[in-house]
């Protein structure tokens, strides 16, 4: 399995950063900086760039991945 | 704490002194956010000091919810001595700078002394700075932000700063977080420039718990739901709130009030008009929507002019700005709005309340009261989008003409000696908004505490969606007592009108889920009241504001409107001064003078603002 990333349809919310860190930080913490996912915004032309580290786990045991999950916007997805 | 950044941080510029506070002192009272930060206002402010003096203060209060996944929790309010009346200053502003804090372990930061030099603050959850800004002087909001980031080598720092209007104290000057997130009205950003203080930065790694962590999630669930199954959700998503709701073509929206023609001279502006600013045109202009952190609405358009004069891109374009920018100086120019309006984002200029001082600028051209020999030879003819762009950054720098509408339009009328009577403004501040055919809006505009503002309770269009007739004034004082309320949590909880079907009761739920802390319906409603009655003792303490400040400027208690489907629509007087009464009945206060009573507040456990009330002659006989 792995996740899709799509930054044309991101629109920068970060509910994908605070999912991952809830989800995979240990302690059910609400953190971009302990999130395995990162969206950054470029301030001047807002172009978006999506990134998953190597501590990515996919949510292992979950159905979903948290962030894909998240997304509303359907700029990720997981793929079998 | 769950849910809080847990500390408020006390900065003192003038001996440059930093402390800290637990923000449990103030939270079991007044929970965080607007409510905080109005009672620190009120507590520890003396009436005689000024909105410029050092010993003013500038509150910052970043919401309960905000830095969680509760749907478009991110918001920040922003109290002060308001610039233009010296009542209370209250702004609110989303983004990502609020979350941002309380990652940095604060939920609050209170500004006061007046720094030596240009400073910046620079805030994360391992140290707090006070650092020289002498090589930001001058610049805008935009470059004040890529020369920060630039300097720390860090595109997450997060900043809150003001452009050259505030720099200049210029009254309509307005905080910019993120380049475009607005904390406008009050004259806040020229509150910030009286400290010195440029900008405050901010970085934060820590995190945000909450108390039930599984509840929580599932009410979390219980709101994406509603947003996600709203009819006009995707089509928001797509063209932002302009775009689907209140800027197209067909929307009731441009008949019914809410669009102040020529400076308030009509309420409507003819579809011929219309149609060329409309989402029919705006739609060339945007290049995508984005959203603030943790929104899953995304109601903001980025807008870009391609070329030619108004080349410009970046993020926003509201209702406001269509009025602001077009239905005030008569401008059907897009492109001269659009470049307006991403100015005033660098300039760190409010829209509602620069856009006002100018329009009346405008008018003052018609009758002859400026003439070019005023002006510096530009020509303030309805219509003209190229002045306006002139005329905006003569304001943010006070150059000539500039300098005369710097302090409002009211102050500027008073100098000219002329023109008063058609000076839009609400407590002596410029006001936006049309209230003649609204009823509801423009009640809530008019009487509101913060001087104006139609987020500030205001009945838009969610009463309408209660059967009413937009010119009805039917149940309005009892709706706007309900509604008025309400901002308050959404203030204290950091939450967005522009998210969907939130109810008082989701907010309760995601407050006691989140914090371990259950207050009832009722409660909260306690609490909202109580937050009204402060910024209410503030008015009567630092501006003497009564009864005689609750009703409409001049033109729009007397003149009619001029065309369109409410052509004749007018303020029934009678009526008013009964909306008044029953309005200050549900808040106990005296009707006669609108000053609070002993026992109304006493009944709200606040016998110590009574008590303080009493011993200025500010308590109801």
């Amino acid at each position: 399995m792995h996740i899709w990333l799509d930054p044309k349809r991101c629109k920068g919310c970060l509910r994908c950063e605070l999912a991952c860190s809830f989800h995979n930080s240990g302690h059910k913490l609400f953190s971009p900086a302990l999130s395995s996912t990162r969206v950054t915004r470029d301030a001047e032309n807002k172009t978006m760039t999506l990134s998953i580290d190597s501590t990515c786990d996919l949510c292992a045991g979950e159905e979903f991945p948290w962030c894909v999950k998240a997304c509303v916007f359907g700029a990720r997805g997981r793929e079998r | 704490m769950n849910s809080y950044g847990g500390r408020i941080l006390r900065v003192d510029l003038s001996r440059e002194e930093i402390s800290f506070q637990e923000t449990k002192v103030y939270a079991d009272r007044w929970i965080g956010g607007r409510a905080i930060n109005t009672w620190i206002c009120l507590d520890e402010m003396a009436p005689q000091v000024e909105w410029n003096s050092p010993e003013s203060l500038l509150c910052f209060g970043v919401g309960v919810l905000a830095g969680t996944l509760a749907p478009g929790a991110c918001r920040v309010s922003i109290e002060c001595k308001n610039a233009f009346n010296g009542g209370i200053g209250s702004s609110n502003v989303g983004g990502f700078w609020g979350t941002e804090l309380k990652y940095a372990g604060f939920d609050h930061i209170i500004v006061k002394g007046k720094a030596k030099r240009p400073v910046f603050l620079f805030v994360s959850d391992r140290e707090v700075r006070i650092l020289d800004a002498s090589n930001l002087k001058g610049k805008t909001t935009w470059e004040t932000e890529a020369a920060i980031r630039e300097t720390f080598g860090d595109e997450r720092i997060r900043i809150a700063s003001i452009g050259p209007a505030g720099e200049n104290l210029v009254k309509s000057a307005c905080i910019i977080c993120d380049r475009a997130s607005a904390a406008g009205g009050s004259g806040c950003g020229a509150v910030m420039g009286s400290k010195n203080l440029k900008a405050i930065a901010v970085r934060g790694r820590t995190g945000i718990s909450v108390a039930d962590p599984e509840r929580f999630m599932k009410a979390v669930d219980e709101e994406m739901k509603k947003v996600n199954q709203w009819e006009f959700i995707k089509e928001i998503r797509e063209k932002g709130y302009y775009g689907a709701m209140g800027g197209r073509l067909e929307s009731k929206g441009w008949e019914e009030g809410y669009r102040p023609v020529k400076n308030g001279q009509d309420e409507y502006w003819g579809r011929e008009k219309i149609a060329k600013i409309a989402e029919n045109v705006m739609q060339n202009y945007r290049t995508a929507t984005v959203a603030c952190f943790s929104c899953p609405t995304a109601c903001r358009p980025w807008t870009k002019v391609p070329e030619g004069n108004y080349a410009v891109e970046g993020e926003g374009w509201w209702n406001n700005s269509s009025n602001a920018f077009c239905t005030k100086i008569d401008n059907t120019d897009i492109e001269s709005a659009i470049y307006a309006h991403h100015l005033t984002n660098q300039l760190g200029l409010d829209m509602d309340n620069a856009s006002q001082a100018i329009s009346w600028a405008y008018e003052c051209y018609e009758k002859g009261y400026l003439t070019k020999a005023d002006t510096e030879g530009l020509d303030l003819s309805w219509g003209n989008g190229e002045t306006l762009i002139k005329l905006l950054r003569k304001l943010a720098f006070r150059e000539g003409i500039g300098d005369l509408l710097a302090d409002g339009a009211l102050q500027a009328a008073r100098r000219l000696g002329k023109g008063e009577d058609f000076v839009i403004h609400v407590k002596g501040q410029d006001s936006l908004d049309g209230v003649r055919i609204n009823k509801g809006w423009g009640f809530g505009i008019v009487v509101s505490p913060v001087s104006g503002r139609h987020l500030r309770g205001s009945l838009g269009g969610f009463w309408l969606t209660r059967g009413k007739k937009v010119n009805s004034y039917e149940d309005v004082p009892r709706d706007l007592f309900y509604h008025q309320k309400k901002k308050v949590i959404q203030d204290i909880l950091g939450t967005c009108s522009y998210v969907y079907g939130q109810t008082l009761e989701d907010w309760i739920e995601l407050f006691s889920s989140a914090t371990g802390r259950h207050l009832s319906k009722e409660q909260f409603l306690e609490i909202g009241l109580k937050a009204h009655n402060l910024e209410k003792a503030f008015n009567s303490l630092h501006a003497g504001f009564d009864r005689s400040d609750d009703y409409p400027c001049a033109r729009y208690y007397n003149e009619p409107v001029k065309s369109g489907p409410y052509q004749g629509e007018t303020l029934d007087h009678e009526i008013w001064d009964k909306m008044l009464d029953e309005l200050y009945e549900l808040q106990g206060w005296d009707k006669t003078t609108s000053l609070q009573t002993r026992k109304g507040l006493e009944k709200l456990d606040l016998k110590d603002v009574a008590d303080k009330l009493e011993s200025f002659g500010k308590l109801a006989p």
